[in-house]
């Protein structure tokens, strides 16, 4: 997982547009309770899911511009991005199975897309 | 060993003060146009250090914070109790004032005066206010900024937040007694009065006077209930993999506050301070942690041993007397310990040195901005014949008192029979807790006091306000015996 801690947000964007899988999106805040409660099961997704997906956070209060440029109108929101094209989208505490398909579904629009 | 807080950062600390446009909004509302440097702020401790990103400096980096036993720790943190005249309020002052905070409080008596009504007192007796703040300051070099004010006096309560400035605010201040607020109309009105405008008047305080300013707010393990479903009872908040299913359908309930089902007029008070609390660190980012607290239990904290007029009171009476306290009381006395209904009603409990640990640790990691979270505060769950049979087989072996048990009629509304899962991972999880004191070992403490003449003679004088009278049903008479035990 790439931490937002660490790279600026210009190497978010050149890291997000030029990765070569989707990449998953938490818009999280800290003050969100929801945020909070789902980190434990976004750290099970990401081990069932990291080789197919590349996984990032962002802190919609830190990184302000990135939450902007992806319309964030609410968090948490769990976004699947495929360089510039926004794949699918979730808003809100969702269970492990909803953020599984929304994966496999984001997946299965990016192949038929390049077929 | 990293210590618990370490990776806080200023985003969690009461001296940071951001600059810009605050962005208030709640989960799922979109964001408003806010000035771009609302991530910077300044350090009201280090000016020099001009503006900068709250993130990039952490407690351990921070020279403001030192190491020491509850983790990194706020050098003169100011903390302001409220309550501080009560069992609570005053061990926190002295335990807080041992290891450097600097302490205020404020309290209007009124616990001293709901034991006088039931006409009974703390069977451990207690200093005047005056002779206790004396007695801090010469014995243990504590200086306490006390004043005698009602937390509804809007005014007197402003001007002394406005005084103190307090980095951290504890919030005791309630009536804690579940009977008391069942005895007719006046006393619930009075309760919820009290409780809840209480709470209200505070928060708007702190949103206008000191915003940054977290409270600790104590809430009530009770505010739960007791669900028969047998489902756990979280953290006042569910977890992201608690379901609901509907048809084919299923949403995560992750985020939201767990079901209450409050078992007197008193809970509910509690209640709805969770809901206000919860609502104004959504509508003004103010930041709280409630605490749902279990039963405490105990008479020790080092500082109480220095001298006598140091000590905190204890209640045994019907209305204040908390349950392992009564038990040991009867024990004394030779009333038999008394279960309500089956006794096999659960509760979570914890001794009162461990509750001052778990506060210390709570302050030294204070929420972010718009941060409303929940701890259940409990070191173990006993059913209360486990606890009526600890109390009685160490009143028999170690003090050579023959105490019986009974079952009397229960004078409560509620479920005795119940299955009973409390999770309460975060106090060790998240802030290091680790209790230090056994039941078995504080029980023993209680009897070493409270067996003393002085104070056994105490318990003596007022043995007929300990059991109950008042029911839930609004009648006021003596609850039935249902079975006496003696052996276990």
């Amino acid at each position: 997982m790439w931490d937002l801690k660490t790279i600026d947000e210009k190497e978010f964007y050149d890291k997000v547009l030029n990765c070569s899988k989707p990449v998953f999106i938490d818009f999280w805040a800290v003050w969100c309770p929801p945020c909070r409660m789902m980190e434990p099961l976004l750290n099970n997704i990401i081990e069932m899911y990291k080789d197919k997906v590349e996984f990032v956070k962002v802190n919609v209060d830190i990184n302000k511009k990135i939450a902007r440029d992806y319309d964030i109108q609410g968090v948490p929101s769990y976004m699947i991005v495929k360089g510039r094209k926004k794949i699918k989208e979730i808003i809100g505490a969702s269970s492990k199975k909803q953020l599984a398909n929304l994966i496999d579904d984001a997946i299965k629009i990016i192949n038929n897309g390049n077929k | 060993m990293n210590e618990h807080n370490a990776d806080n950062t200023c985003w969690n600390c009461p001296m940071f003060e951001f600059k810009g446009g605050v962005d208030f909004r709640a989960c799922g509302q979109s964001a408003g146009e806010v000035e771009e440097g609302f991530n910077m702020g300044s350090c009201k401790r280090r000016p020099d250090l001009g503006f900068f990103d709250p993130s990039s400096v952490n407690f351990e980096e921070c020279p403001e914070w030192e190491k020491s036993e509850y983790g990194y720790k706020l050098k003169k943190m100011k903390v302001m109790i409220l309550g501080i005249d009560g069992y609570l309020g005053w061990s926190l002052a002295l335990w807080l004032g041992g290891l450097g905070y600097e302490i205020s409080g404020i309290d209007n008596y009124s616990r001293r005066n709901w034991v006088k009504e039931k006409g009974s007192h703390t069977i451990v007796p207690i200093a005047r206010m005056t002779q206790r703040l004396r007695k801090a300051k010469e014995v243990l070099g504590i200086n306490i900024n006390f004043r005698e004010i009602n937390l509804l006096d809007r005014n007197r309560l402003r001007e002394f937040l406005e005084e103190v400035k307090p980095d951290v605010i504890v919030h005791y201040a309630e009536n804690p007694s579940a009977p008391y607020s069942m005895v007719d109309d006046e006393h619930a009105v009075f309760v919820q009065t009290n409780n809840v405008m209480g709470t209200l008047r505070l928060l708007f305080a702190i949103k206008d006077i000191v915003p940054n300013t977290p409270l600790i707010k104590l809430g009530t393990m009770g505010e739960y209930g007791t669900p028969l479903t047998g489902r756990p009872i979280f953290e006042g908040l569910f977890p992201a993999d608690a379901v609901l299913k509907w048809g084919d359908r299923e949403w995560s309930l992750g985020g939201e506050l767990t079901p209450r089902d409050p078992v007197s007029f008193y809970h509910v008070s509690k209640v709805q301070d969770t809901f206000n609390v919860y609502e104004a660190c959504k509508y003004w980012w103010l930041r709280s942690y409630d605490i749902m607290q279990g039963v405490i239990y105990g008479v020790h904290i080092p500082a109480f041993e220095e001298d006598d007029d140091l000590r905190t009171r204890f209640d045994v009476d019907e209305w204040f007397g908390t349950v392992i306290n009564r038990f040991v009381a009867q024990a004394i006395v030779d009333i038999p310990l008394t279960l309500y209904g089956s006794g096999h009603q659960k509760r979570g409990f914890l001794a009162l040195s461990d509750a001052m640990q778990c506060m210390t640790r709570l302050i030294n990691n204070p929420p972010a901005p718009g941060v409303y979270d929940v701890v259940n505060q409990l070191s173990g769950v006993y059913s209360l014949y486990e606890l009526a049979t600890t109390v009685a087989k160490i009143g028999k072996e170690e003090f050579g008192l023959a105490p019986k048990i009974q079952r009397l009629e229960n004078p409560r509304v509620e479920a005795d029979e119940h299955p009973y899962e409390a999770i309460y991972k975060n106090l060790p999880d998240k802030f290091g807790f680790k209790p230090n004191v056994k039941l078995e070992e504080e029980i023993y403490r209680m009897f070493k006091l409270l067996t003393k003449p002085h104070i056994k003679a105490r318990i003596e004088e007022k043995k007929h306000v300990i059991l109950p009278k008042t029911h839930w049903s609004g009648e006021k008479r003596e609850s039935k015996v249902i079975e006496i035990i003696d052996k276990f």
